[in-house]
């Protein structure tokens, strides 16, 4: 049963990162116009597009350039940047680590304040203690982590002078100063995210409160925390696991733009810089990448929620 | 009847009956108002603005709030409060038709899927997953690079990307309602496939489009706001609370009311579209409200 569980599902990941290859081979190629014009700008020589036009593979059939895309997507071979003159993968190699250790910063932060809030939001339902956590969910919501992280720069980086504003240490390289230049981006990304955290948790756990075995547990009388973090917790966190691994999305996306507030070299202003310049080999790198990124921790939340709740794997 | 129609007659105490339970409490209440006083300074823009949102005044750059500028100027001394405004309108512009198109693009797929099922459905429903695998922000900076930057761009691209959250809203919903007996009855009398959705279907289907709708309106605003600050969505000089933002991080230090400003009037939209969502969907479901 659980091996046909996971056969379907890595079936449907394979299905879903195929489908997401003709989405973003398509995306570029049926823009209005030549694509190797609109790369080379309205000045650019007829020979000059005429080149790229075959260097591109953009004069053969259209069925044939997605093959022939595809293998050498498959092989590692995402093609040249034509802004950096550097090979698009190394590209990748060289910044998604830096990207993917943002939003885990984010992550973990959402979690640490969002399961606490949840929970004081959960227990003391309708109080002012429940009213404040769910209001600064709702504005966490509402906030867009560009600004957050604006204002974050003007709190300490210019007024208090705590932290630094710009730029990325890597971790091998200094760690304290790593940590020091990470605080703000993670903080201006996590914080939104926590807020969906916080929402999901404390609906399921009011939920999950209310049901029979939770009152015979306190009707046996368990200490209220063993009824909360050992019974209740666990059922609570099933819809929360789900929401991480869809908000999987949410995360990269913001990242691309907090990448861009604080000059961090991640994947994110390496494809905010392509789009403006319209670097179409890194864009669609890029946008491959990302997509089999949240593919594969859909897969891997998907797995775990079966861990969680055996149920789901009959479903 | 459909799901919002709770007098069942027509006119005015129709819709006074669906905005009271629209407006049950006192949160919903200041929700539709900040979202309807956003619409009117939105439309009324050119009339309530103080000063031309474009005009230059190079001898009063990033003046702090004033009598004469009560949010003080940007760095080419344009009024602020009136790049604002129009910045409020450029943004409820692109929610606004976004949520139309989306919302009528994917609910004409999922009607379409819902009705028909068989290799349609499946063909509309895996499209729309695929779609869906994007981080919406990814998928739409996609489609602007192929399409370049601008407000039609940003349109279209955040269109694709909220377009197949409403395929599936609506599939689910005619799923449901086409088991119903009077839709069952219609059949059997003769009536069209597209009348019954038209006339039977679609209007049940109403309360969940318009919970999404609310929600997209508002996830398009903060899109839109993400691509006009970095450049990609609404073009400089247009106003726009993403690039107003842009224009103030530069200027955090000297100038701090720009970027708070701006993002204050995101806040508060979003807030609104947030907390109107929410009435929607108690206004639908009260039961769920009240446990």
């Amino acid at each position: 049963m659980r091996f046909r569980f996971i056969l379907r599902r890595l079936c449907w990941a394979a299905f879903v990162l195929f489908g997401s290859s003709i989405v973003v081979f398509l995306v570029l190629h049926v823009i209005p116009g030549d694509p190797a014009r609109a790369m080379l700008g309205p000045e650019a020589s007829p020979d000059a597009v005429a080149t790229l036009r075959v260097q591109l593979g953009l004069d053969r059939p259209l069925i044939y350039q997605y093959v022939v895309w595809l293998s050498q997507m498959s092989q590692g071979d995402m093609g040249r940047s034509i802004l950096l003159s550097q090979n698009v993968a190394s590209l990748l190699v060289e910044r998604l680590p830096i990207t993917l250790l943002l939003s885990a910063y984010a992550l973990c932060f959402a979690v640490l304040i969002a399961i606490p809030v949840s929970v004081i939001s959960a227990t003391r339902k309708n109080t002012a203690a429940d009213y404040a956590g769910r209001f600064l969910a709702l504005i966490g919501l509402a906030m867009p982590s560009f600004w957050l992280g604006i204002m974050l720069i003007l709190l300490f980086g210019v007024r208090l002078r705590l932290l630094p504003v710009f730029g990325y240490v890597a971790p091998s390289q200094d760690l304290i100063e790593h940590v020091r230049h990470m605080i703000l981006p993670t903080v201006s990304l996590g914080m939104v995210y926590s807020a969906l955290l916080m929402e999901t948790n404390r609906n399921s756990l009011i939920e999950v409160l209310q049901q029979d075995y939770i009152r015979t547990a306190r009707a046996g009388g368990l200490r209220e925390t063993l009824v909360l973090y050992k019974y209740a917790m666990r059922n609570a966190l099933i819809p929360t696991v789900t929401v991480i691994g869809i908000q999987v999305g949410y995360l990269m996306s913001g990242a691309l733009i907090v990448e861009t507030v604080f000059a961090i070299p991640g994947i994110g202003r390496l494809l905010v810089n392509a789009v403006l310049a319209r670097d179409y080999p890194v864009v669609q790198g890029t946008m491959l990448v990302t997509v089999a990124i949240f593919t594969i921790v859909n897969l891997i939340v998907d797995l775990l929620y079966a861990v969680i709740d055996p149920r789901v794997e009959s479903a | 009847m459909s799901v919002l129609d709770v007098t069942g007659a027509g006119g005015t105490s129709r819709f006074g009956g669906v905005l009271s339970r629209i407006c049950h409490g006192p949160i919903e209440v200041a929700a539709v108002l900040i979202a309807a006083a956003y619409v009117i300074l939105a439309v009324g823009a050119p009339l309530l603005a103080p000063y031309d949102p474009n005009v230059q005044n190079l001898r009063a750059t990033l003046a702090s709030p004033s009598v004469q500028h009560w949010l003080g100027t940007d760095e080419y001394g344009r009024d602020l409060l009136s790049r604002l405004l129009f910045g409020a309108r450029s943004s409820i512009m692109v929610g606004a038709s976004v949520v139309a198109l989306s919302s009528l693009i994917g609910g004409a797929f999922g009607i379409l899927a819902g009705m028909r099922r068989g290799i349609v459905d499946t063909l509309v429903m895996r499209t729309s997953d695929v779609t869906m695998a994007f981080p919406q922000l990814v998928l739409a900076l996609g489609f602007i690079a192929a399409l370049g930057a601008g407000i039609t761009s940003a349109i279209i691209a955040l269109t694709a990307a909220y377009a197949p959250i409403f395929v599936r809203i609506v599939r689910s919903s005619v799923l449901v309602i086409r088991q119903e007996a009077y839709v069952e009855a219609a059949r059997l009398i003769g009536v069209s496939p597209v009348r019954i959705a038209l006339r039977h279907i679609l209007p049940n289907a109403m309360g969940p489009i318009l919970v999404q709708s609310a929600m997209t309106f508002a996830f398009a605003v903060l899109a839109e706001s993400s691509l006009s600050f970095v450049g990609l969505g609404v073009p400089p000089p247009t106003a726009s609370f993403g690039n107003i933002i842009a224009a103030g991080r530069d200027h955090v230090g000297d100038a701090p009311w720009i970027a708070t400003s701006a993002g204050v009037g995101i806040v508060l939209l979003v807030l609104s579209l947030l907390l109107l969502a929410d009435a929607f969907r108690d206004a639908i479901d009260p039961y769920q409200h009240r446990s």
